[in-house]
């Protein structure tokens, strides 16, 4: 994230807790795919990923604008801490659902190439495979890998020093990686 | 499956799982209107603060508003700096960098008019430090040297530089004040060479920018009511001074009376001191006539007339008190011990050709 990103954020987070709905709408049109798909990763029902999502940018709301004592540096970095403590209640409250097979939604994509088929065969297949990890380790390959956040701003994310991410990190590939053998 | 193969597979991950455009719409709406039903904070200065600081951030390029802040911030600091520095006296650690200051400011004036204006101004820096010093310290005859040393170099710019009523208007209102200030300056017995030196210096150099104002409004045909005020005040500070000397011959027993003779140059006579006072006060009465009929220079010369047999009236009248020691209300005594005040100085005679010599004897020493 660019340093005038960060600036830019914080001009919008000021506005935000002065209740400037504008502003948030801009927040929440910049993040919105990336916080459903991180919990779509997570949940693997998009019905559920989609309550989870608004759920966690109304709560983000709700507390930018009640909380004055709260201190967000990183907006991003605040909804995914949001967005994981949601999932962490869901899955408290229910029973871990079955994982979607992924073919049906390919067999929703329009694009019929074969060499495009091919490749999104592949991808389910990590993508099961994702799912089968340690909730932590799913947690640092979509952070890092799929969401491209940095190691810095993952281990923020995740409560973890910087090392600690790394390590963690090499250890979810492996397993992914042995996983896909 | 290699590492990088398989994070390039991860990552392009990312462009099949997008949420529905309607729902991302729809859920849109829905969190605009619960947020609007809910205000925010009210803004408070700070949060103004906070805000504008950011604002500037995200529109001023990160090296420009780096720039900027160095800048602010440099001269935040040196504000405190330069008056500490500017404060400084002799004996203080910053001193020397006041002094260097000075020198270098110096140098970037270019011509006569605005060295001497800077000299005139640096005079007026050493008379505040003398001020300020405490009577009997050591560095008083330091600065007072200084202030003669400033003091000349601005005479020998103004005489260098081309007259202007402007200029000659700063200078005669610097040395109404310079003679105000050394008034009101009290130094020790030892250093009564030099304090006598700085007075003699500063009158004469006011009484040269008086006559160049006073010429150059008769010349330019300037508005002549400056002039004419500047000439009533001169006045009135002659006046006032023999009043002075009036009470004085006054208090006077009729035999000293007749001992107290005063030698009246421009008349060649010498008379008794009350006949000196009665003269200066027919002289100035004179020059008020001749102010009347807008003659301004022969109005000059007839009261620096009326101040010269002032003050050999004055001196004169000093001299008996010196000797008798019996003249009643001498109030200008030597103040705390070896103090003198300066009242006290200035009945010391003024000789032009001695204060010609003082002056010369200034610039050859500092330019040896």
């Amino acid at each position: 994230m660019s340093k005038l990103t960060t600036i830019k954020e914080q001009v919008l987070l000021l506005k935000i807790r002065h209740g400037d709905a504008a502003a948030y709408a801009e927040i929440y049109d910049t993040f919105v795919s990336a916080i459903f798909r991180y919990i779509n990763f997570r949940v693997a029902n998009e019905e559920i990923a989609q309550d989870l999502t608004s759920d966690t940018f109304l709560k983000v709301w709700e507390r930018l604008t009640s909380d004055t004592e709260i201190k967000v540096r990183n907006i991003r970095a605040y909804l995914y801490q949001v967005a994981r403590n949601l999932i962490a209640d869901h899955y408290r409250q229910q029973q871990p659902l079955l994982l979607e097979d992924l073919a049906e939604e390919l067999d929703n994509n329009s694009e019929t190439t074969e060499v495009h088929l091919e490749r999104q065969a592949t991808l389910a297949e990590i993508e099961q495979a994702l799912k089968k990890l340690k909730p932590l380790y799913q947690e640092v390959i979509i952070l890092i890998y799929i969401e491209g956040l940095s190691i810095k701003e993952a281990a923020a994310i995740l409560d973890k020093t910087s090392g600690a991410t790394r390590v963690l990190l090499h250890r979810a590939l492996n397993q992914l990686k042995s996983l896909l053998k | 499956m290699r590492d990088n193969q398989l994070i390039k597979q991860l990552s392009s991950l990312r462009e099949i799982k997008k949420p529905a455009v309607l729902w991302c719409d729809q859920t849109r709406k829905e969190i605009l209107q619960l947020a609007e039903q809910k205000s925010g904070k009210e803004w408070f200065w700070q949060d103004k603060l906070v805000f504008y600081w950011w604002k500037t951030r995200s529109v001023v390029p990160q090296p420009v508003f780096v720039s900027l802040a160095t800048i602010l911030f440099l001269l935040v600091m040196t504000v405190p700096i330069n008056q500490a520095v500017a404060s400084s006296l002799p004996g203080d650690w910053l001193y020397p960098v006041k002094r260097w200051q000075e020198k270098i400011t110096l140098t970037l004036k270019q011509d006569a008019a605005s060295q001497g204006a800077y000299y005139l101004h640096l005079a007026s820096v050493r008379l505040a430090e003398l001020k300020r010093l405490p009577i009997g310290d050591n560095e008083q005859a330091r600065v007072l040297r200084d202030y003669n040393i400033n003091l000349s170099f601005a005479q020998v710019n103004f005489e260098a530089s081309s007259t202007s009523i402007k200029l000659a208007n700063l200078y005669d209102q610097s040395i109404n004040n310079f003679e105000r200030e050394l008034n009101e300056v009290v130094v020790p017995s030892k250093d009564r060479e030099v304090y006598q030196t700085a007075r003699e210096l500063t009158q004469t150099l006011g009484d040269k920018a008086l006559a160049v104002l006073v010429n150059l409004h008769v010349k330019d045909q300037e508005p002549q009511n400056a002039v004419t005020q500047r000439l009533s005040e001169e006045i009135n500070k002659v006046e006032q001074k023999l009043s002075t000397v009036q009470s004085k011959i006054d208090k006077l027993p009729i035999s000293q009376k007749q001992v107290a003779r005063v030698v009246i140059e421009s008349k060649r006579q010498i008379i008794g001191a009350q006949d000196a006072g009665e003269e200066a006060s027919k002289t100035l009465a004179e020059a008020k006539e001749l102010l009347e009929k807008k003659e301004f220079t022969l109005a000059l010369e007839k009261v620096k007339e009326g101040e010269t047999i002032t003050l050999k009236t004055e001196k004169v009248l000093n001299e008996v008190e010196e000797v008798t020691g019996e003249v009643k209300g001498a109030e200008d005594q030597a103040i705390e011990g070896e103090g003198v005040k300066t009242e006290d100085l200035e009945t010391q005679p003024v000789q032009p050709s001695e204060l010609n010599n003082t002056s010369q004897e200034i610039l050859d020493s500092d330019n040896n």
